[in-house]
């Protein structure tokens, strides 16, 4: 048994330590010199609600601050996964921030307004 | 308020979307009414806090075709509404007047639904609505993929989604703006009348009397309506033994008192997805938050008003019929809520027995509904006449005299 | 699927494990399910990896290791990665790996533990912003808490904090402030319950040996700190913080905030159980006896989860809450389960007696709730400390209330974070106890779980 396992977050190789959790492993693992490329300090996911930039703030299941994509799976929270060999990790970056209306776009022509 | 005796023109029981709803309505109608709304406090079970906020009026009440009309008035009416509250309040409500659906599972379905719109059409003359097909449901939602047993759904164009807990804010707002006095975690211990046209309201802020009194406490009702028929001889059956096969939320059964029943549902909510919903989906809708509310179930319990997953895991299972992508959406809450049911499902718009002024207000429907409560009802809280579609509302049609 | 088990445990922290071992060695059927990837709870977390071990201290490291081995010896069976999300009578819903599974016990008992005290401050939710455990559990991980050795900055009162700054000691990462939170009255008020921990010296040994060696490596130690900012735009750059009225900053990309720890009682007020609030240390709690029975039939909780004093504690409550279930179904006379449990009965009445002082040291300081106005006290939904105030104002008046009206609270971690919060502002807003305003009512799922998995354990086969 290896004392080491590779996992890929968002495509790249990262080697950690085995029986760590993934999010530890991007946290305690992933650090550069260069301050605003430091995977460590980068976003897991952004906030549904104003898009700002999120990272694990407890690491043991609470703050629900570590949610990443894993294997395909959104929203998990990554400090409860323990890392596996080839294990795919993506962090969430994609959300804009949330408005409550739907954009014009969506709504259909012909429908009424507060004005009619 | 600390004062021990108050007087008021009008004291409202019940601070939900009914009572908030006609306090508007009768403040709008005179700034100089003294009103006060006492509402208890919030661990109760509140039907207000706890739906979904649907603007509906499509299929339904073929028996009672009034009622259908009743529900479209209120609809006509809703935009001028949250455009007089956004006035008042300066909260914005969001709301979707983009029609409605009902989507329908199988063939059987489709036409069964479509039989009861016919009949609909036919009954009231004119309906803004019809069943639609597969294709044209996937058009007006081209962002949901539905699943293989979706035929159809019934659509019509009047009804909509509003955010009920903004409408809710936004009433309580206006209300203060208009010098309402809202009594806020506050019981109702016993209800008087002290001469023919004085109430006595005994709170746990102390006493309060008022000229005309409204009774829109929901189930709640049951216990402050209790002394105009206690004291009435409208009250049948007394001597006749119960049957255990009574049905105890049947229209003809009697117990005598307010002939309404709580109606239990239960909800499940999922995380925020993207917007995909832009016409509100009975059954499972997508809220303004971008949550999803599943949960159409009825359901009679009593008051009780716990989860119970098996049941509510129903509804979820036939959501994932209609939506399958909804399996992967994880449910971060769950609860339940009492419907406040009359027994025959038509709201109860009534003078108690012997006391004009009062008046008695309950509805499943109360925030469908909240529009023509604020438009029309006022009139008849202050002596005046029901609207023609609400006339029979009254509770004559229990059997009381009133 | 598993079979009727007599006893299924909640958390696989020391009173978890203890309870497994105390349960087992009466013959019972165990089953201990935990969310986490391996045993150990927070106390003992790693303990089976060497980076693990290597960060305790001897003592510690010892009590572990040995609890681990009972455990394995125990024949207790251990289901990681195992997360309930909901229970009935004598019923525990979970999942594992994304298939959800229904477990049956005659007896349960929760032991989750703590979590520590969440205050909000501007830019909490900043990444480089952290817990003193998260801290903690990234060295144990054998990770770097910072990027090449960088200073990183403590900020806050409470035991993890020491212990934290002994291991970073340790590592060689500079500390480049601890800004002490605690309030010097506090301090001074606890002398008087000092005497009792004369009844505990090797804990008084360790406690001095920690300050003199923060003494020792001349940590900057800043007192007096009441207020807190984490600035940055995607990320953490720099702290200010203010003594005596003064604004000072020093730059990190790590803060490492604690304030000590609080019992976590989601589960507990989802189920109904009966909950009592400790007014030193500002917080719920559930209501348990000494053996962790509560007011529900069958259900039982004890460790940091039912009141907090710490691992070891945890291992003697959890041992007594053992035998205390044995006995309760049956299986042991009144009489033998109070010999099998007097030894850790002593223990623990022991520890937590020396160890009370400490409830005061550490209490929180209240004005860290007095929240600023623009600052985000629900961290999921991005609810500020004045739309809080603003609904307040406009009468709504409970946790609940507030929440359906602003959305604090309806976010995945459903009040986890902002719940004290929310309560303490309310209660400052309206100028009552934090005790009358109460807590957010939670409810089942405790935990996210999907509609497919939800369905599938529930949703009757027609």
């Amino acid at each position: 048994m290896s004392d080491t396992v590779k996992i890929y977050v968002d495509e790249k190789m990262m080697e950690v330590p085995a029986g760590i959790s993934v999010a530890a492993a991007i946290l305690g693992h992933s650090h550069s010199h260069n301050h605003s490329n430091d995977q460590s300090r980068k976003a897991f996911h952004n906030n549904s609600m104003d898009a700002s930039p999120r990272a694990p703030y407890c690491l043991m299941g609470v703050c629900f601050e570590c949610m990443m994509e894993i294997d395909g799976e959104a929203n998990v929270q990554s400090c409860l996964v323990t890392v596996q060999d080839g294990m795919q990790v993506k962090r969430q970056l994609n959300t804009e921030a949330f408005h409550y209306k739907n954009t014009e776009d969506d709504l259909p022509e012909n429908r009424r307004t507060n004005n009619d | 308020m600390q004062n021990n005796h108050k007087e008021y023109d009008v004291v409202v029981v019940g601070g939900g979307i009914s009572g908030l709803a006609v306090a508007y309505g009768l403040c709008k109608n005179n700034e100089k009414l003294r009103l006060a709304i006492i509402d208890s406090p919030t661990e109760l079970n509140k039907a207000s806090r706890t739906n979904v906020g649907l603007l509906w009026c499509q299929s339904k009440f073929l028996d009672v075709p009034d009622f259908a009309r009743w529900g479209f008035l209120s609809c006509k009416h809703f935009p001028e509404l949250l455009q007089e509250l956004k006035e008042i309040s300066k909260i914005e409500i969001p709301v979707n007047f983009t029609g409605g659906l009902i989507p329908t599972l199988g063939e059987a379905e489709f036409t069964q639904r479509g039989d009861y719109i016919q009949k609909l059409k036919t009954a009231l003359g004119a309906y803004p609505g019809s069943m639609i097909s597969r294709s044209e449901l996937e058009s007006k939602l081209p962002k949901i993929k539905f699943g293989e047993e979706v035929t159809g759904a019934a659509w019509c164009e009047e009804d909509g989604v509003v955010e009920p807990l903004l409408l809710f804010r936004a009433y309580r707002s206006a209300l203060k703006k208009m010098g309402a006095t809202i009594l806020e975690d506050s019981m109702v211990y016993d209800v008087q009348a002290k001469d023919n046209n004085a109430y006595k309201v005994m709170t746990s802020r102390g006493e309060i009397t008022c000229e005309r009194l409204v009774l829109a406490a929901g189930l709640a009702n049951r216990r402050f309506a209790s002394f105009a028929f206690n004291d009435s001889d409208n009250a049948t059956n007394l001597d006749m033994p119960h049957n255990l096969h009574d049905n105890l939320y049947d229209v003809s059964y009697n117990h005598g008192g307010l002939p309404i029943f709580a109606d239990k549902g239960q909800v499940l909510l999922t995380e925020r997805l993207p917007f995909v919903m832009p016409i509100p989906l009975l059954g499972c809708t997508q809220t303004f938050g971008g949550t999803v509310i599943i949960g159409f179930k009825h359901e009679t319990r009593g008051h009780d008003a716990t989860v119970v997953p098996e049941a509510v895991s129903q509804e979820g299972a036939w959501a994932l019929r209609v939506w399958p992508e909804l399996a992967q959406k994880r449910i971060i809450r769950s609860w339940p809520g009492l419907r406040v049911m009359p027994n025959d499902k038509v709201a109860i718009y009534s003078h108690l027995p012997n006391h004009p002024h009062v008046t008695v207000i309950n509805t499943h429907s109360a925030v469908t509904l909240a529009a023509v409560h604020s438009r029309y009802l006022p009139e008849y809280i202050m002596g005046g006449d029901l609207h023609e579609c609400a006339e029979n509302m009254t509770l004559k049609r229990f059997g009381f005299a009133c | 699927m598993i079979n009727h088990l007599d006893l299924l445990i909640v958390g696989a922290g020391p009173a978890g494990l203890s309870a497994a071992v105390a349960a087992r060695s009466c013959g019972l059927d165990v089953g201990v399910v935990d969310e986490q990837g391996a045993m150990g709870g927070q106390i003992f977390r790693n303990l089976h990896l060497p980076f693990g071990r290597d960060v305790l201290d001897e003592h510690d490291k010892e009590l572990g290791l040995q609890l681990f081995d009972a455990f394995h010896a125990s024949g207790a069976r251990f289901f990681s990665e195992t997360t309930v999300w909901g229970a009935d009578k004598n019923t525990v819903f979970c999942k594992h790996k994304g298939k959800s599974e229904k477990i049956t016990a005659t007896k349960i008992l929760f032991t989750t533990g703590g979590m520590e005290r969440p205050i909000p401050f501007k830019g909490w939710t900043l990444p480089g912003v952290m817990t003193a455990g998260a801290a903690e559990i990234i060295l144990r991980s054998g990770g770097h808490i910072s990027a090449d050795k960088e200073p990183v900055v403590l900020a806050g009162n409470g035991p993890l904090l020491l212990s934290l700054a002994m291991h970073l000691i340790d590592e060689g990462i500079p500390i480049a402030a601890w800004l002490d939170t605690g309030r010097f009255s506090h301090k001074l008020g606890s002398i008087m319950h000092m005497g009792s921990a004369l009844g505990d010296i090797p804990y008084l040994k360790r406690g001095m040996h920690m300050a003199l060696r923060i003494l020792k490596n001349k940590i900057p130690i800043i007192q007096g700190v009441n207020q807190i900012e984490a600035l940055g735009e995607n990320s953490l750059e720099k702290i200010r913080y203010q003594k005596n009225s003064k604004w000072h900053e020093v730059a990190s990309h790590t803060l490492i905030r604690h304030e000590n720890i609080i019992p976590r009682v989601q589960i507990a007020s989802a189920l109904g159980v009966e909950l009592v609030w400790d007014s030193v240390q500002r917080y719920w709690y559930p209501k348990t006896d000494e053996y962790g029975r509560t007011n529900l039939n069958d259900v039982y909780m004890t460790g940091d989860g039912a009141f907090v004093n710490g691992g070891e504690a945890s291992i003697n409550k959890g041992y007594i809450a053992g035998i205390a279930i044995a006995q309760d179904m049956g299986v042991l006379s009144a009489d033998e389960g109070a010999l099998r449990c007097a030894e850790s009965l002593a223990a623990m009445r022991k520890t937590c007696k020396a160890r009370n002082y400490l409830r005061y040291v550490f209490a929180p300081n209240p004005d860290a709730y007095k929240v600023p106005d623009e600052t985000i006290v629900c961290r999921c939904e991005c609810v500020t400390a004045k739309e809080i105030r603003d609904a307040v104002r406009e009468g709504f008046h409970t946790p609940d209330e507030v929440k359906r009206f602003t959305r604090a609270g309806m976010g995945p971690c459903q009040g986890r974070m902002c719940g004290n919060a929310l309560a303490e502002i309310i209660a400052q807003e309206q100028g009552v106890s934090v005790e009358k305003v109460g807590m957010l009512r939670n409810r089942q799922p405790f935990a996210p779980v999907t509609l497919g998995e939800y369905c599938s354990l529930h949703a009757p086969k027609i």
